[in-house]
């Protein structure tokens, strides 16, 4: 697009859109000006960092995956299914993205805790503990990033208008059939968007992980909570592993680059 | 079309981040006022303190807790703290060596580790030795703050490995996961375990390996109000409100 014949904009808007910016550069530049650059390679190597990366990594995968399980069916059923009270389905569904983490984590602890309103019979009846476990740490993940998934995608499903999927059941496609071979490939550009925006948001969870599954390193220790502890200890280490983040959140910023970046 | 939830997800972070903004050009700094840094252990104790401070001298005081590693951390980073009460000398005098507070470090009160069950003890443990175990949920304090640093002399000192399920990052943190009985034994300090109704102590405190010494210095820089403050500490009046949580006679 070319620029001839738009009018100036606004000095107090870029004025203001300058600020912002700053807003945003700023912290990086300071990440960056206290980086150990020539410690780097051993700070990356370091037990800490490695464990805390493979937590982090297969953690997140797996709340992704569940996300995209549970969440597209939920989806699908808030977006096309009328029924009474789906409105507060979707509230509740939804509210874990406005509700601080910490109060998620605890309101997990409170159900699947040990001594939760669900946990006791789990523990009772199967022997199977949640707090302080990789599962732990993987249901507090999907708990917080879940949501991301189903709104992005109950919004794809609400803006299709059911022309192809009601030609396909003409021609004799079973409901199933419908959704599996013309509503998902329909909607695949947001169903991929919502999972990376889902892996995303797991992979910088900090509040309900370590409320809900505590703090050990090669069990539940994720980045954010390696981070959060080595910054008393070791500022280098804790340097070097918000690099870490920065870089995979880089890479997810690349991977969503076509739905968030609209090119000029 | 397809893009409209994130855009209107968009246009509620800005406002949201806006909201924050103007909010944080609300706070000021009143001259009269003094900032307290103090040990996130002091929490329940101080407050009352401060209110006794304030009604005899007309200062108001602003406390703010957290583990003293963190405190370190900000002031370091030039936090406008006017006194600091550590959990932990050696956090004290790293301070006076890099020339942050003023010479006249003052001890305030001790405390001790305890062994600490929920109120039933669900896992039986008896001793130190229950540590070791698979079982039980063990949790310790992050060694970077104050009470892992005390509850692994502890164990160290007893020659016990502990099979560990968490390291929380503060001793409030640790007490609130004992009380809900998601813990089954825990290192942590001898007054959270007085000032709670669901904790139970196993045998005594660890005095021998387990006492830290809770110290005040004032900050470089900050007026005649932090050494009143200081001193205040010392009074018969600070000194009972801190024996009554459980704290020992420095």
């Amino acid at each position: 697009m070319s620029t001839r014949g738009t009018p100036r904009p606004p000095a107090l808007l870029i004025a203001l859109a300058v600020i912002g910016v700053l807003i945003f550069v700023a912290p990086l530049i300071g990440l960056l000006a206290r980086t150990p650059w020539t410690r780097l390679g051993e700070l990356f190597t370091s037990e800490i960092v490695l464990d805390a990366l493979r937590v982090s990594i297969v953690s997140s995968l797996i709340s992704a995956v569940i996300s995209a399980l549970i969440g597209v069916p939920l989806a699908f059923v808030l977006a096309r299914v009328p029924f009474p009270g789906r409105d507060a389905i979707r509230a509740i569904v939804t509210l874990p993205m406005v509700l601080p983490p910490v109060v998620g984590g605890a309101a997990l602890l409170f159900a699947f805790g040990r001594r939760g309103v669900f946990g006791e019979a789990l523990d009772a009846g199967t022997g199977l503990t949640l707090p302080f476990t990789l599962t732990g740490v993987i249901m507090a993940n999907t708990f917080v990033a879940m949501p991301f998934l189903i709104i992005t995608v109950e919004g794809a499903l609400r803006s299709l208008d059911g022309r192809h999927e009601r030609a396909a059941a003409t021609l004799g496609a079973s409901e199933l059939e419908v959704f599996r071979r013309v509503t998902l490939p329909l909607i695949a550009p947001s169903l991929r968007a919502g999972i990376v925006l889902a892996w995303a948001r797991a992979l910088g969870e900090f509040g309900a992980t370590i409320t809900f599954a505590g703090n050990l390193q090669g069990r539940t220790q994720t980045l954010p909570l390696a981070v959060f502890v080595t910054l008393e200890s070791d500022r280098d280490a804790a340097i070097a592993i918000s690099l870490v983040l920065v870089a995979l959140s880089v890479v997810l910023l690349v991977a969503l680059r076509d739905r968030w970046w609209v090119r000029s | 079309m397809r893009a409209t939830t994130v855009q209107r997800l968009r246009l509620c972070l800005s406002a949201f981040f806006l909201a924050i903004v103007l909010g944080g050009c609300g706070a000021s700094s009143d001259s009269d006022t003094l900032v307290v840094f103090a040990a996130s252990s002091l929490t329940d104790v101080l407050p009352p303190i401060a209110e006794s401070y304030t009604l005899s001298t007309g200062t108001e005081v602003e406390l703010n807790f957290a583990g003293s590693s963190a405190l370190r951390e900000q002031i370091l980073d030039g936090a406008p703290a006017g006194v600091f009460v550590s959990a932990n000398p050696s956090i004290m005098a790293e301070l006076a060596t890099l020339g942050l507070i003023r010479p006249g470090i003052e001890p305030v009160a001790t405390n001790a580790i305890v062994l600490a069950v929920p109120g039933d003890n669900p896992a039986q443990i008896v001793n130190l030795e229950s540590f070791a175990e698979d079982d039980p949920i063990i949790g310790l304090c992050a060694e970077e703050v104050p009470c892992g640093q005390l509850g692994a002399a502890v164990l160290a000192a007893a020659g016990v490995e502990p099979a560990v399920d968490t390291f929380e990052p503060s001793a409030r943190a640790l007490v609130g996961k004992v009380e809900l009985g998601e813990v089954d034994g825990a290192l942590v300090y001898d007054t959270d375990v007085i000032a709670s109704s669901d904790l139970v102590a196993i045998g005594e405190p660890f005095t021998e390996a387990g006492t830290t010494t809770y110290v005040a210095a004032s900050l470089v820089g900050s007026g005649g109000g932090s050494d009143r403050f200081i001193d205040f500490l010392s009074s018969d009046l600070a000194q009972s409100a801190l024996r009554d949580a459980g704290f020992g006679a420095p």
